[in-house]
């Protein structure tokens, strides 16, 4: 049996004295991509900061690829895009806040190798920032800076990739660009765990969905009708993506 | 000029001046990223005591001012990482006590506040050849991680949260930026002076944003801008009978103020004009579909073809039409 890359078991956590998430329970297996919804304020960005060891939890245990988040070592398989960084604040050149994503592979003294450059080099392309590589990362659209956070998880190849709403207020040409990331991604054995606030066109992307409210699942499974409805041919859904609030009501008044 | 430099208390004064314009710059990017820039001020107040407490018991100012400073500069973060430090109320009282304790034993030992005004704007003539020894091993101190743990002191001070996801000690390297700033304010305070070597922390990385671009460019520029204020500074203060201290600010601020409009020029050069992009899908277009339609879509037909999310729309007298299927919708 293949270690899972996220196995969280009983997950509670507290936030200045109120309950966010209580108990947690999910599992992520390699390869599989899971859809994290649910309204504002249900918890699903807390998860995701919980999963990876940002914020403490007051009870249950998370392992990542089988190690205790306290004790992780393989951080170099662990790719994160927050939904936004003060990197972009930072006067940092778009190259330099990428190459940031190397750091899990990289001893402290070492000068730079040229692998950590050409993996830059080629996350930029994936992402289609190679020509703004030397600009500041203050200079970029928004859809831009996320762009290049993703490609600032993508740069140490990991085998995790955690997204908190890659595709919140951006434009459409941006959303095609992370779901054509994610099938690479996909397609090369990673596993995704993506914050959604709706499904948009990564609905084909996604093999789970999991569905927060209050802090509890209150959905663990296909995304089923939800996410494909009048999907077929060269066309695009017109139906109204499925939103946050639908997909919550759902499966509770069930 | 080379009367001067002949001097050999200028000597220790210009080199003493280099070591300080060169450190104090590298370590301040990192305090500048991580919004800490009025930080090295209040470390400067809390190495005050540790200059009266060495007249009070007769040692060496400089290594009883480094410890105090460093111990400062280490509860002020461990009170910040326990989220105590929301409190600046703790911080106002660790500076201004450090400040006040300082006075009162400068004052106890028979000094006065004159014998610690050197301290706090600086002063050329004071730098003894032990001091410069000193000086010159804790700038090593400082310079060999600013420059060697760069890629590391940068991502914890740019995105502290991201950093950590990427395995940092982040707690370690918080410490280690705050103890090696406490430091640089101590082995400043002969030149710039332990009231103002907060400027020469920031200033000139403000001046470097402007004039260069990336971050380690502006390291290095910061590093230029303020050796050369520095030095400039010293041989000034000479001419003008003034306190090296005052000076070198000021020149760091007309550098600044020069690196201002400089900025904006290329600023607006670099901006390069964006194509408008595609309005964000609004998801709930009804699904209209076109009533019978002879006319085959398709590349070089006639019609010009519009990307649309993940298809090409025609424009097709005056709207659009996407395939669907075996049909064609009207978008």
């Amino acid at each position: 049996m293949t270690t899972p890359a996220v196995q969280a078991t009983g997950v509670s956590v507290e936030l200045g004295g109120l309950p966010v998430l209580r108990g947690i329970t999910v599992t992520v297996a390699p390869g599989e991509v899971v859809a994290l919804l649910g309204g504002n304020g249900s918890g699903k960005s807390t998860l995701v900061r919980t999963l990876l060891g940002l914020v403490p939890a007051q009870h249950g245990t998370i392992e990542l690829f089988g190690q205790s988040i306290a004790r992780l070592r393989s951080w170099a398989r662990i790719g994160y895009v927050p939904q936004r960084s003060p990197v972009s604040q930072s006067g940092a050149k778009v190259k330099e806040a990428v190459a940031a994503g190397r750091l899990a592979r990289r001893a402290p003294f070492h000068p730079p190798r040229s692998a950590g450059r050409e993996a830059v080099a080629r996350a930029l392309a994936a992402v289609g920032l190679t020509d703004r590589s030397d600009h500041r990362l203050s200079e970029l659209s928004g859809g831009q800076q996320q762009r290049a956070l993703i490609a600032r998880a993508l740069v140490g190849d990991p085998d995790l990739l955690v997204l908190d709403e890659p595709t919140a207020g951006v434009d459409l040409v941006h959303q095609q660009v992370v779901a054509r990331i994610l099938s690479d991604l996909v397609g090369a054995g990673s596993a995704v765990v993506i914050v959604l606030h709706e499904v948009g066109n990564l609905a084909g992307l996604i093999d789970r969905a999991v569905v927060l409210r209050e802090g509890r699942i209150v959905h663990d499974g296909a995304l089923g009708t939800l996410g494909q409805a009048h999907r077929q041919g060269g066309g695009h859904e017109h139906e109204g993506a499925p939103d946050a609030p639908e997909l919550v009501r759902g499966p509770v008044e069930r | 000029m080379t009367e001067i430099l002949s001097l050999p208390f200028m000597q220790r004064a210009l080199l003493a001046a280099v070591l300080t314009g060169l450190i104090a710059p590298a370590i301040g990017t990192y305090i500048v990223q991580r919004r800490l820039s009025l930080l090295g001020d209040g470390l400067g107040h809390v190495a005050i005591a540790g200059v009266g407490l060495a007249l009070l018991t007769g040692q060496a100012p400089i290594p009883v001012a480094v410890v105090v400073a460093v111990a400062g500069a280490v509860t002020v973060e461990m009170l910040r990482q326990l989220g105590k430090a929301s409190g600046d109320v703790g911080l106002a009282i660790l500076f201004y006590g450090g400040l006040a304790a300082g006075v009162l034993m400068s004052g106890i030992a028979g000094a006065g506040a004159g014998a610690l005004s050197q301290y706090l704007f600086g002063s050329l003539v004071t730098v003894s050849r032990s001091d410069l020894i000193l000086v010159g091993v804790l700038a090593l101190v400082v310079l060999v991680p600013t420059l060697g743990l760069a890629p590391q002191l940068f991502a914890v001070s740019s995105d502290e949260e991201f950093a950590r996801t990427q395995g940092q000690p982040v707690r370690l390297y918080n410490i280690l930026i705050v103890v090696l700033a406490a430091v640089t304010v101590t082995l400043a305070m002969r030149t710039v002076g332990l009231l103002l070597v907060s400027a020469l922390m920031v200033v000139p990385v403000a001046a470097a944003q402007n004039l260069v671009r990336g971050f380690y460019a502006a390291l290095v520029c910061a590093m230029a801008v303020g050796t050369l204020v520095a030095v400039g500074g010293a041989l000034g203060s000479y001419y003008t009978d003034t306190a090296p201290g005052a000076l070198i600010v000021v020149l760091a601020i007309v550098v600044f103020a020069l690196s201002w409009p400089i900025s904006m020029v290329t600023r607006r050069r670099r901006m390069a004009p964006e194509l408008p992009e595609l309005p964000e899908e609004d998801g709930g277009a009804p699904h209209v579909t076109t009533e019978g339609h002879p006319h085959q879509h398709g590349p070089g037909c006639g019609h010009v073809g519009v990307t649309h999310g993940d298809h090409t729309d025609f424009l097709h007298e005056g709207h659009r039409h996407a395939v669907h299927a075996d049909h064609y919708d009207e978008h």
